[in-house]
């Protein structure tokens, strides 16, 4: 989970100096993965195309308020970046969606993403096995909440599980992962 | 609410899946319990979730709106306004590149900013009974013309709404648009404005529009 040193250089100029070329820097770094993220949880990619503009434009405004000590730049943009989606999604889904899509929408969410295809990214890979080595529902569960947006109420309706019982599979799941992924990514390279 | 309770809470709060009682809850017990460690590792592995996808490239108008809105944002710091703004803008960065070279100004960006700085342009309403407004922005280092526009009036069935730069009275096409639902856009316009005296908008037959104007324009702004 590291970074460029140049990105904190770079929020700081976007912070400090209001400085576009800095901003466009970052986009082009994170743009993609922000892209990826954001389809991945609304799904239409004009509705993407848009929260991904809107979260950038939250970056070029608000990053006088990122902190380091609570995380990467990569990691504070993508939050941003996740948290527009998921309000994008609840605003589509509260214009749009029916009762009976929650069913499609379950469907998709079990992505391609994390199902087998060679990654070639060593960080992409690792936690991407990490999550394929959860059980089904563990996963499931996880994906729905973290990609999908629903509330644990809203897990219960869609799988049809007691809400009890959705806390419990993020809670095993979360701490499988947790143990999966306490290593630092280079540790997994060996020696030819 | 008990630590066990807190303790079925904490994954659901790090996913953003816990309800907002929930998380009124689980911070008010948190703020006078230390027994809960994990919630921080927790938000760690959700921060990681993200990278477990493959990165897709977004079409390049993103990037440009983007950038349009950033412009856009820093007026009136850095964005110039037509007529003699525009001119004492050119004026302002060839002084301070001047100062730079010859008194060895540190600041030496200042000035390579203003060089490169957007122009931007004002459209007003020009049928009576219309409320149609907009900012066209031309981005030099990009050469990118973006054009915003609010108070649309409604189409007739089939209709679009097409930019027109217009140049001695002749009109060129300069993009096709359709907002679902909305009466403003954001719009990318086809053509280096300063090559232009006019930027107009009318209402014509869709989905395509048309190769010259068959409605009178209800919003346009002069391009001096």
């Amino acid at each position: 989970m590291s970074e460029l040193p140049a990105d904190a250089a770079l929020l700081g100029a976007v912070a400090d100096r209001r400085d576009p070329d800095a901003l466009a820097k970052l986009y082009d770094a994170y743009g993609g993965i922000a892209y990826g993220l954001t389809m991945r949880i609304v799904g239409d990619p004009g509705a993407a195309e848009e929260s991904v503009q809107e979260a950038f434009f939250n970056v070029w405004r608000n990053a006088p308020s990122y902190r380091q000590d609570r995380g990467s730049v990569r990691t504070w943009i993508l939050s941003v970046v996740h948290n527009q989606a998921i309000d994008k999604l609840r605003r589509l889904r509260s214009k749009q969606w029916r009762d009976q899509e929650l069913d499609a929408a379950a469907d998709r969410l079990e992505g391609p993403d994390v199902s087998g295809e060679v990654l070639a990214d060593l960080e992409r890979q690792r936690i991407s096995e990490a999550l394929r080595t959860l059980p089904a529902d563990q996963r499931k569960a996880i994906e729905l909440a973290y990609f999908g947006g629903y509330t644990h109420s809203e897990i219960a309706d869609l799988l049809r599980i007691p809400l009890g019982t959705v806390k419990g599979r993020l809670r095993l799941g979360m701490d499988k992962l947790r143990s999966l992924l306490a290593e630092p990514a280079g540790l997994e390279w060996s020696a030819e | 609410m008990s630590c066990a309770d807190v303790d079925d809470l904490l994954a659901g709060l790090a996913l953003g899946s816990a309800s907002t009682d929930e998380r009124r809850e689980v911070e008010a017990h948190l703020a006078s319990c230390r027994q809960h460690p994990q919630l921080g590792d927790f938000e760690r592995i959700a921060d990681m979730l993200p990278m477990s996808l493959d990165p897709v490239a977004p079409r390049e108008q993103v990037k440009r709106k983007l950038m349009a809105r950033v412009y856009q944002d820093l007026e009136p710091e850095l964005v110039r306004q037509p007529l003699w703004r525009r001119t004492w803008g050119w004026a302002t960065a060839a002084v301070l590149a001047v100062l730079a070279l010859g008194l060895g100004v540190r600041d030496y960006a200042v000035s390579s900013r203003l060089a490169s700085a957007p122009v931007q342009w004002q459209l007003q309403p020009v049928q009576a009974g219309t409320r149609a407004n907009g900012t066209l922005v031309w981005l030099p280092s990009q050469r990118t013309a973006t054009l915003t526009l609010r108070g649309l009036p409604a189409l007739a069935p089939n209709q679009v709404y097409e930019v027109w730069l217009i140049k001695d009275g002749q009109p060129a096409p300069a993009g096709v648009f359709q907002p679902a639902g909305s009466d403003s856009a954001a719009v990318l316009v086809q053509g280096d404005p300063l090559r232009f005296d006019t930027v107009a908008v009318t209402a014509e037959p869709g989905p395509q529009g048309s190769q010259a104007p068959t409605t009178q324009p209800f919003v346009a702004g002069a391009l001096h």
